[in-house]
């Protein structure tokens, strides 16, 4: 058997491994493992199995990561999440559907403490659900704003998904976080406009609802906005005047998390054990995946599957649009039933090498591909976050229903990613003027 | 509230596992506080004395991140929270559910087994040679070596335990899994 066809059942084996649920990072580490010994021999794989755990982790871009973590826990745990969504529906108030676009707001903000789309769609969904059932809105148009708005979280910084990319694809981690803020901004104007005009053109699907709040109460309101905004300027910031490395913005990041909590009197020893514990604990989970798919990767290299790969679709097509169309489509099948880092780590090994051909600009596919993995989470059959949200309203609002609210969103999706796709100067522009 | 099924550690837990898994965890916790206070710190001396702490980059790199990721792996498979798919495991027969986790258990041991394996031959060399780093500063890194088959070998004791509940108390070990096993979101991150 030569070492195509060894590569090739390897990563056959590795999806059937993660069917049967064997945890992801296993999966890949023992594929690669006996898919080294088989291409060279068990000295090789032993040499690999004993070198990466080490030598992959012990690296200061990836210290980005559990840096980014805890400024999130800290968020959260100290409850600046909490009066989000209140203090949106004041802001917005006066717009048709204000509920459902100021869920939008809450979720582009959320982002700053959240590293993950689902946990963003859970935590929302028990927010601000309830609130736009009980003054009668739709409830397909309820929950698929949640469940869209959700991804918002890995566009705008910080994006733990990014610096997984940037670190496997070589590509500076700053300027990546730069170039996702405008898409991200780009797609909450979208969902919040689409929003409008459909309850502008069907006002049952949202009745107004007004919130009336006495001074101090909207005041109270008023004093939850600041703290996220101030975080994610204060780490955006940082990193396009230059000032900060990624990995010092997360640390800086982290510590302004404490002094605003403190500020707000929220901060005490409990939510700071919780937060270092709860944002250790997410490093490894991930890491360790990390460590299977920097081992799947030499096994990618070894077996020459990314030039098999490239000579596939290169036969095919050597058109960019055309390939990034053919590399959407296995991203958009995978985010049916993979979680988006674990498509990434799988995919990247394979793709990269094509990328590099073609000389696609790698901050833009970054950005592109963030934003497919986050339309495969919600997209039938299996989209992630849909089942996040029904599982968050202790199945309420049924599957069937959420799934065609979200409809409208991935339709809006699918238009912002072929604004990305048609005018790369977007996710571009910003890390171009910040480059000098 | 019912009690003995939503929490864990489950009934007839080894105590000693709990603490284990406890303890390793929360060293991680305590070595996260010091990697952000020592950036924090290195920036800090960097902008306003324009003098950068010596090494910063050594130390994140070879001892807080290597402890970060390596002491937790015990708590991870005590509260059953590795990222797993189980959206065609849920629409499986019991025997193919049995079948499965049989051989999960294979795999995940056997991994764990050989990376403590192959991680201590590399700790017991790189001490023997007293591994530095060869950076803006010279440091020395073989100890943090060790946190590798530390972590890798208690997550394999933690996965044995869940093996022979498996194996002894077949009543349980279905509930024991399928409580924690995670829709494949990250534990709140």
């Amino acid at each position: 058997m030569d070492r195509l066809d060894i590569g090739l059942i390897s990563i056959v084996a590795c999806m059937a491994l993660m069917a049967i649920r064997v945890p992801i990072g296993v999966a890949l580490i023992s594929m690669s493992f006996i898919g080294i010994a088989w291409v060279i021999n068990l000295n090789a794989a032993w040499g690999i199995l004993s070198s990466i755990p080490y030598s992959f982790i012990a690296t200061w871009e990836l210290s980005a990561i559990p840096m980014f973590l805890l400024m999130g826990y800290v968020a959260a745990w100290s409850g600046m999440t909490k009066g989000l969504f209140t203090a949106m529906r004041l802001l917005f108030n006066w717009i048709p559907g204000n509920l459902a676009v100021a869920s939008v707001g809450a979720a582009a903000l959320f982002s700053a403490a959240s590293g993950s789309s689902p946990a963003t769609s859970a935590a929302l969904a028990r927010i601000a659900v309830p609130e736009m059932l009980k003054s009668k809105y739709d409830p397909a148009l309820a929950t698929g704003t949640i469940a869209a708005a959700g991804t918002l979280g890995s566009l705008i910084p910080p994006s733990i998904i990014m610096i997984i990319y940037g670190v496997f694809t070589n590509t500076e981690i700053g300027p990546l976080f730069v170039a996702g803020f405008l898409p991200g901004l780009l797609t909450a104007v979208c969902f919040s406009a689409m929003i409008i005009i459909r309850v502008k053109a069907k006002p049952a699907l949202a009745p107004s609802s007004k919130l009336t709040l006495a001074p101090e109460e909207r005041a109270a309101a008023y004093r939850d906005l600041w703290p996220l905004p101030t975080l994610i300027i204060g780490v955006l910031g940082g990193i396009m005047t230059g000032v900060f490395s990624p990995t010092e913005a997360g640390a800086v990041g982290a510590l302004l998390a404490v002094l605003i909590a403190a500020t707000r009197r929220s901060l005490s020893a409990t939510v700071l054990w919780q937060s270092l514990r709860d944002a250790a604990i997410s490093t490894a989970v991930i890491f360790f995946i990390a460590i299977g798919a920097a081992m799947f990767q030499r096994l990618m290299g070894i077996s020459q599957i990314p030039a098999f790969f490239s000579g596939l679709i290169l036969d095919f097509s050597d058109n960019k649009y055309i390939v990034i169309l053919l590399i959407s489509l296995i991203y958009l099948v995978l985010g049916c039933f993979l979680e988006p880092i674990g498509i990434m780590l799988l995919t990247l090994p394979i793709v990269l090498p094509l990328l590099i051909d073609l000389e696609i600009d790698l901050i833009w596919f970054g950005i592109l591909s963030v934003k497919l993995l986050e339309i495969g989470l919600v997209t039938p059959p299996l989209g992630l976050n849909v089942y996040v949200v029904n599982t968050s309203l202790g199945g309420r609002v049924p599957l069937t229903t959420i799934f065609r609210g979200v409809t409208w969103f991935v339709v809006t999706d699918l238009f912002v990613l072929l604004m990305l796709v048609s005018f790369p100067q977007i996710s571009l522009w910003l890390p171009g003027i910040t480059a000098k | 509230m019912n009690h003995s099924h939503s929490s864990m550690p489950p009934p007839a837990t080894p105590r000693s596992l709990d603490v284990l898994a406890n303890a390793m965890a929360a060293s991680a916790g305590v070595v996260l506080a010091f990697m952000a206070l020592h950036i924090v710190a290195d920036v800090g001396m960097k902008y306003v004395f324009h003098a950068p702490i010596v090494g910063t980059l050594e130390v994140v790199s070879h001892y807080y991140m290597i402890f970060v990721t390596f002491m937790p792996l015990a708590m991870i498979e005590w509260k059953r929270e590795s990222i797993v798919v189980d959206v065609f495991y849920k629409t499986f027969p019991r025997w193919l559910r049995m079948a499965s986790t049989a051989i999960t258990f294979a795999l995940v041991i056997g991994v764990y087994c050989a990376l403590t394996y192959s991680s201590l031959l590399a700790a017991l060399h790189a001490t023997e040679i007293g591994e530095i780093a060869m950076g803006s500063a010279m440091t020395v890194i073989w100890p943090s070596r060790w946190a590798l088959p530390i972590g890798f070998s208690c997550a394999c004791i933690v996965m044995i335990w869940y093996l022979i509940v498996f194996l002894t108390r077949n009543e349980e070990w279905e509930s024991l899994f399928d409580e924690r096993a995670g829709s494949g979101e990250f534990p709140g991150a």
